[in-house]
Formats: C-alpha cells, sequence, structure tokens
C-alpha cells in the first residue's frame, strides 16, 4: 500500500448570476479494491449543505442545491488515500458492464478494428497481426491488445470530441481525449465479451480528472490505460464507475440564468514519501 | 339501457366538455382527438370476475416480486437461468440507475394496467402489462358518472358493482407507501392530453396536483411549493409560498424525463435531484423509475414462468401462445410459421412494430424473417388470438366490433383489482389491434354483483 494525498478543484464561473441551483457531484473516492480512504472531505462554495447517498453502480454521490443567486460555483475534493499497486479489485459481477451502453454501440468500424483478436480468454483464434493474442489468451492480454489498438487508431486530440461523442464518432473522427480512448476501448472489448467498465478518477501527473477502464476476469477487475496503452498501477485513484461516462460524470448541474460559464480544474494526485512522514 | 343508449350523444358531448381526449402520434405528427364513447357497456359475471381477479392479482404480486429481484442483489431468476440475461442488459426499460435500490414497502408496480381479451372460447388471456404509466382508468369513472346521470333507471335495474371508489383505493395506495408528507400527482401540465385525467384523480383522491415548477428538492427532501409555483412568481425562491412535505409522488410523466441529473439532462418537465431524494429514501416515486424492464415485450413470454418461481403456482390466466425467436426452437417455428403469426417488435410500444403474417405481401413477409434472423432477441411472435366481438351503436345501428380490457390493478398493503376498467374497442371492423393509440372507442365495463 502506498500513501497518498489528492486535491481536486473545480471553479465554474457563470457570466450572469444563476439561482435555484441543483447540483449532483461524483468526486469523492470510497474504500473499494485497491484502494483504502484514510480520509475524504467535500467543500462548497458559496457554502451549503448536501447529502451523500450511492448511485446504481455504488459510487457515492454528493447532490445538494444552492437557492440564491450567485456567480460562481467551486468545490473541492481533497484528503489522504492508500493505493495498493496490486491491479485487482475483486468484486461480484454487475452483468450490465457485459452489454453495450449507449455511447459505446457495435459499429461496422469496430469489426475491423478486432481482425484477428479472438475472444476474451477463450482458446484458438487467428494469429495474425502482431499485436494479436496468440490462442488460449488471457482477458487481460487480449485487453491488452485492444488497448494497442486503440492508441492506434487514435490521436490525443483536445478540444476536438465533447462529452456527447460516441465511441463511433470519435474512431470516425481518428481523434480524442481520454474518455474517447476508453469508449472505444470498453466498445471492442465488450463485442469480444470482455465485461468492461469507465473509470473516472486521479492520475499522478495529471493536472485535470482522468479516464480509464477495467475488464473483467475471474472474480476481479483489472484496470487497463487506452490512453497512455498500459495497465494501471498505484498512481490511479477512483473516483466512481459506470458503463460510459453518461453514468459517471464528476459533475451535473441545473439552475437558473448564467449565459455562459467558464470552467477551471486543477487536480493533483502525490505520493506521501517517507522523507515527508519523518516531519 | 335503452335510455342511456339515447343519452350516449349527450353524454359524448359532455365528454368533450370536460376535455376527455386522447393523444395520438401518427407519421410523427401529435394529434389530440376525442375519445368516443359508446354505452353498450362490457358485462362481467361475478363469479367470473373474481377467477379474472384472482389471476391479476397474482399476475402483478409476481411481477412486482421480478422488479424487486432484478434490481436487487441477488437476482436469482437470472442466476437460475429462467429469464437470460440478455433480455434484462439488452432492453431499453432496464434502468441501472435503480440498481440496488428497493422502493419504499418492497413495490415497485402501484398502479398496474393488464391488458386482455375474451378469446372466442370464453378465456381470458392477457395481452400486455403496462407497469409505467398506465392511463385510462378516469375514462369509465367519469363514464359512469355521467351514465347514472342520464339514466338513473339504468343502475337501479341492474346490479353494476360501483366504481367509484377508484379515488379512496388510490389514495390508500399513495398512503401506504408514503414518507411522511403530502400525496401528489405530477402532471407534465395542462397541455398534455391526459391532464383531464391528472386532475380528475387528484381531485378523487384527495391529492395535490402539482408540475414539475411547483415541487423541489431541499436537502434531500421534496416540497410542493402552495400558492406560487417556483415557474411563474418565485424565481428568487418563492419568497413568501408556503412549502409542504411530500410523502408519495405518482408520476404521470416517464422516467426519463424525471429528474435532469440523473436521467436525460435536458427534460425541462422533471425536478432535479427527485431521484436523488427517492434513493435516500425520503419520497415513495409510484410507479418505481425502472419498471419498464418488467412490462417488456420480451419479458412478457416469462411472466408465467415468473408466477411459478416467485409464488409456487399456477398460473390463473394464461398469456396468448408466444414463441421467442432467441430460442432456436422458437426461431425455427416463427420462420416456418411467419404467415399466421403476430409478429412484434419488442421495442416499440403502443401497437406500432406489430404486423399479422397473414396481412404481409411475400416480399414483405421475407423482409420481416431477415429482420428476425439478423436480430431474434429483438422479436416475439404469438398464435392470433380470436377474441370476442361486441355490439355497438354506430349511426343509429348496432354494429359489433372487436374489444379488448385494461384491468387496474392497485398494489399496497394488499393487491386489488378495480372494479370496473377501460374496454376499448377497434373503429376498423377488420382490425385486431385495439390500443387507444390507434383510434377506437371506449365502453364502460360493468362488473355485476
Amino acid at each position: 500500500m502506498n500513501w497518498y494525498t489528492f486535491h481536486y478543484d473545480v471553479f465554474l464561473d457563470f457570466d450572469a448570476p444563476v439561482s435555484e441551483h441543483q447540483f449532483l457531484l461524483r468526486c469523492l473516492p470510497k474504500t473499494c479494491g485497491r484502494q483504502r480512504v484514510v480520509r475524504a472531505e467535500l467543500s462548497l462554495r458559496p457554502t451549503v449543505g448536501y447529502e451523500t447517498l450511492t448511485d446504481g453502480f455504488g459510487n457515492l454521490v454528493q447532490t445538494g442545491a444552492i437557492p440564491f443567486g450567485h456567480t460562481s460555483f467551486h468545490y473541492t475534493s481533497e484528503g489522504e488515500v492508500f493505493i495498493s499497486p496490486k491491479n485487482a479489485s475483486r468484486e461480484a459481477l454487475n452483468p450490465v458492464f457485459a452489454y453495450p451502453s449507449e455511447m459505446t454501440q457495435p459499429c461496422a468500424a469496430f469489426e475491423a478494428l478486432l481482425k484477428d483478436i479472438p475472444g476474451g480468454g477463450e482458446a484458438g483464434g487467428a494469429v495474425g497481426a502482431s499485436d494479436a493474442p496468440g490462442g488460449g489468451a488471457s482477458v487481460l492480454e487480449t485487453a491488452l491488445a485492444i488497448s494497442r489498438r486503440v492508441k492506434r487508431a487514435l490521436a490525443y486530440e483536445p478540444g476536438i470530441t465533447d462529452l456527447s461523442t460516441t465511441a463511433a464518432d470519435a474512431l470516425a473522427a481518428g481523434v480524442g481525449v481520454c474518455q474517447d480512448f476508453t469508449h472505444v476501448f470498453l466498445a471492442l472489448c465488450r463485442m469480444r465479451g470482455i465485461p468492461a467498465r469507465y473509470c473516472n478518477g486521479l492520475m499522478v501527473g495529471e493536472g485535470v480528472s482522468h479516464a480509464w477502464a477495467e475488464v473483467y476476469d475471474k472474480g476481479v477487475w483489472i484496470g487497463v490505460d487506452p490512453t497512455h496503452d498500459c495497465e494501471i498501477n498505484e498512481t490511479y485513484l477512483l473516483f466512481s464507475v459506470g458503463r460510459d461516462y453518461t453514468d459517471c460524470s464528476i459533475e451535473r448541474g441545473v439552475f437558473f440564468g448564467g449565459g455562459g460559464q467558464n470552467q477551471k480544474v486543477a487536480a493533483k494526485l502525490a505520493e506521501v514519501r517517507a522523507a515527508d512522514m519523518q516531519q | 339501457m335503452e335510455s342511456m343508449i339515447r343519452g350516449a350523444a349527450q353524454i359524448n358531448q359532455q365528454l368533450s366538455r370536460y376535455g376527455v381526449k386522447f393523444g395520438i402520434y401518427k407519421n410523427g405528427v401529435f394529434n389530440e382527438r376525442l375519445f368516443p364513447f359508446d354505452a353498450i357497456p362490457r358485462q362481467i359475471g361475478g363469479e367470473e370476475w373474481a377467477e379474472i381477479e384472482r389471476g391479476l392479482a397474482q399476475r402483478v404480486d409476481a411481477l412486482n416480486a421480478f422488479l424487486k429481484d432484478i434490481y436487487g442483489p441477488r437476482k436469482t431468476i437470472l442466476k437460475d437461468g429462467i429469464i437470460p440475461e440478455d433480455f434484462i442488459y439488452r432492453a431499453s426499460g432496464y434502468l441501472p440507475v435503480c440498481e440496488g435500490f428497493t422502493p419504499p414497502k418492497g413495490i415497485f408496480s402501484h398502479i398496474s394496467g393488464i391488458d386482455l381479451v375474451e378469446s372466442v372460447g370464453g378465456d381470458w388471456v392477457v395481452l400486455e402489462d403496462n407497469l409505467r404509466v398506465p392511463s385510462g382508468a378516469s375514462y369509465p369513472l367519469i363514464a359512469r358518472t355521467l351514465c347514472r346521470k342520464v339514466s338513473p333507471s339504468t343502475f337501479r335495474n341492474n346490479h353494476v358493482v360501483d366504481n367509484r371508489d377508484y379515488g379512496a383505493l388510490l389514495r390508500k395506495t399513495l398512503d401506504h407507501v408514503n414518507r411522511g408528507g403530502i400525496n401528489v400527482i405530477m402532471t407534465p401540465g395542462r397541455f398534455n392530453a391526459a391532464y383531464f385525467e391528472h386532475s380528475l384523480l387528484a381531485e378523487m383522491s384527495g391529492a395535490t396536483l402539482a408540475e414539475a415548477a411547483d415541487l423541489v428538492v431541499e436537502d434531500g427532501v421534496v416540497y410542493y411549493l402552495a400558492g406560487v409555483g417556483r415557474g411563474e412568481a418565485g424565481a428568487n425562491g418563492a419568497a413568501g409560498a408556503e412549502k409542504q412535505r411530500v410523502g408519495s409522488l405518482y408520476r404521470r410523466i416517464s422516467d426519463d424525463y424525471l429528474d435532469p441529473l440523473w436521467f436525460q439532462a435536458d427534460s425541462l418537465i422533471g425536478v432535479p435531484n427527485l431521484i436523488s431524494a427517492y434513493r435516500a429514501g425520503n419520497v415513495a416515486i409510484l410507479n418505481a423509475p425502472g419498471n419498464g424492464i418488467a412490462d417488456d415485450k420480451g419479458i412478457y413470454y416469462f411472466v408465467p414462468e415468473m408466477i411459478r418461481y416467485y409464488l409456487g403456482e399456477e398460473p390463473v390466466l394464461h398469456n396468448a401462445p408466444t414463441y421467442l425467436p432467441f430460442y432456436e426452437k422458437d426461431r425455427r417455428h416463427v420462420l416456418e410459421n411467419a404467415h399466421r403469426l403476430v409478429i412484434k417488435d419488442v421495442a416499440e410500444a403502443g401497437g406500432y412494430g406489430v404486423v399479422f403474417g397473414s396481412a404481409l405481401s411475400k416480399a414483405k413477409l421475407a423482409e420481416v424473417k431477415r429482420r428476425i434472423e439478423a436480430e431474434p432477441r429483438r422479436f416475439i411472435a404469438q398464435e392470433v388470438v380470436e377474441f370476442k366481438d361486441m355490439p355497438m351503436v354506430l349511426d343509429g345501428k348496432t354494429v359489433r366490433r372487436k374489444a379488448d380490457f385494461r384491468a387496474y390493478v392497485l398494489s399496497g398493503k394488499t393487491t386489488v383489482v378495480w372494479k370496473s376498467g377501460l374496454t376499448r374497442f377497434t373503429a376498423d371492423p377488420d382490425s385486431y389491434i385495439v390500443n387507444s393509440s390507434q383510434g377506437g372507442g371506449f365502453k364502460d365495463t360493468w362488473v355485476m354483483s
């Protein structure tokens, strides 16, 4: 177990005052799988109370309202966690993760991308392209082969796709951000019979939130980061999971007024070193 | 009864004044039209009714047990292989938002509308379960009231069970799951085709009629803003408005629009954080969100099995004989017999996506078969149920038309069937599709004592 501090700050500025602002956040980690939460706190400005509940995927959700007029909304989630370097989270499978979701519907282009990649964990299958796993490939091997294909098919480029871009649209565009890499990866895994889910959270060295995926094999979830084309390790802190982005968005809000809005994000996940501990 | 039939025109005139209408979509265009009333009632004898009642309560109890199982942690009906996972997780009616939460008192479907037909052989056959927002109870309610006015003698001379207790039944159902606070009926608004029904039910059950703008969530609790709705006067927190806690919410809008933070983000007729209050256990929502998985056309096939599985009983009421192309054996049968079966697309509702093999050209039939082969899970196929036609008066003459029957089943402390219901008939003498969305009219249903 490694010791980390996390800090996630979001500043939302509105051009004009908003009122009756109802919000829903998923920005606090919980103890599960690879991570143990020592302390996790949410602070809100304007200062209002919030309720904590669990959503249909077991994620922690914080909800509340700011009834009076305001021109900015600032929320900070911070605390300390232990994260295990072992990439495995034991959990019963919610079967829904084996099926396509709205953002990850299969399409013909995905079939082409999956060429020569056999079904997850199944024996046999062709050995064609160099990155295709051979006969009897494990779920993880197949998932990593899929991750390589995604990495080749998409260029990392912010500002082109948006929150409503589906996996098929992202692949057609050939560009995207971590959300799009993850959606395409999920669509491909599910088409090969591997249950897979979307993960939202923080990553060491990343100044905003990050998205990756987990694939299910023999009772455990194993993390794969298609954007960086690698397995995950202790430098990933999980906030929420879902079938795709829409299930676990970090912030949703409804309000009156506002006009345009501007968002600034600052995220930091950092290891607490032995030297720090001695102080 | 003659005087009542003579008074039919008068009754229809009254119905149109009350705004008893039905909204239909045809070729993508929304139209509202009056729902014509025919004065010759459907009469069901006491003994026959007792059997129907028993079968309906049994069916709804099993459907409620199924919903509790599917959205709960155990999902035993899947693990025991009674229903294949595909029929849950590929169905649009399954809502992951509802996972891991059991509604107050464990009831999902509080007000169920079960559609039946009486076959030529005299058996009652269930065609469809409606567990989301089944409408139409107001039609026989208002028609009965008007009939009594037009022809009081009819009700002196016939032993008809009074159906005006629906409001009281509804109130009991709302009270039973109430989490503290008032009962509210939530309507999309007065421009909705069913607004008449919403307001009538509110009046009869003593519930408050509210629109989304009258409801607000604070600290995980739903409040009704009495007096000034937020939408009109109170943009700054409805100063001076009195607010009342809501314990039961009978919503007459679909799941998708309930809460823009949990469902469709662009919904303007929803209440933000309503689902948060619901999942916190602070309000009952009738019917529960997520019920669409239980009235899915594909799931219909499994309802008799559900009754055996959850209740350990034999079904009292039967389904129309149904085949599931998902199963190899059924698929072969369906492909060979498509020309005489009814094929239904499980993704469609309201009488759409239903084709009679016998009515299709060779080319169309081949196309339907191709679609079944390509996506077998998407379709069910049924034997055509020869059901009874009923007399009705058209232009002063008595003619016969096919008619179905929607029964209303209310689940509270116990499961009860309202001793009345909606009988709908087709306008087209050759049609078997009886659905208000497809035209036609309605009759009162008399349960005889």
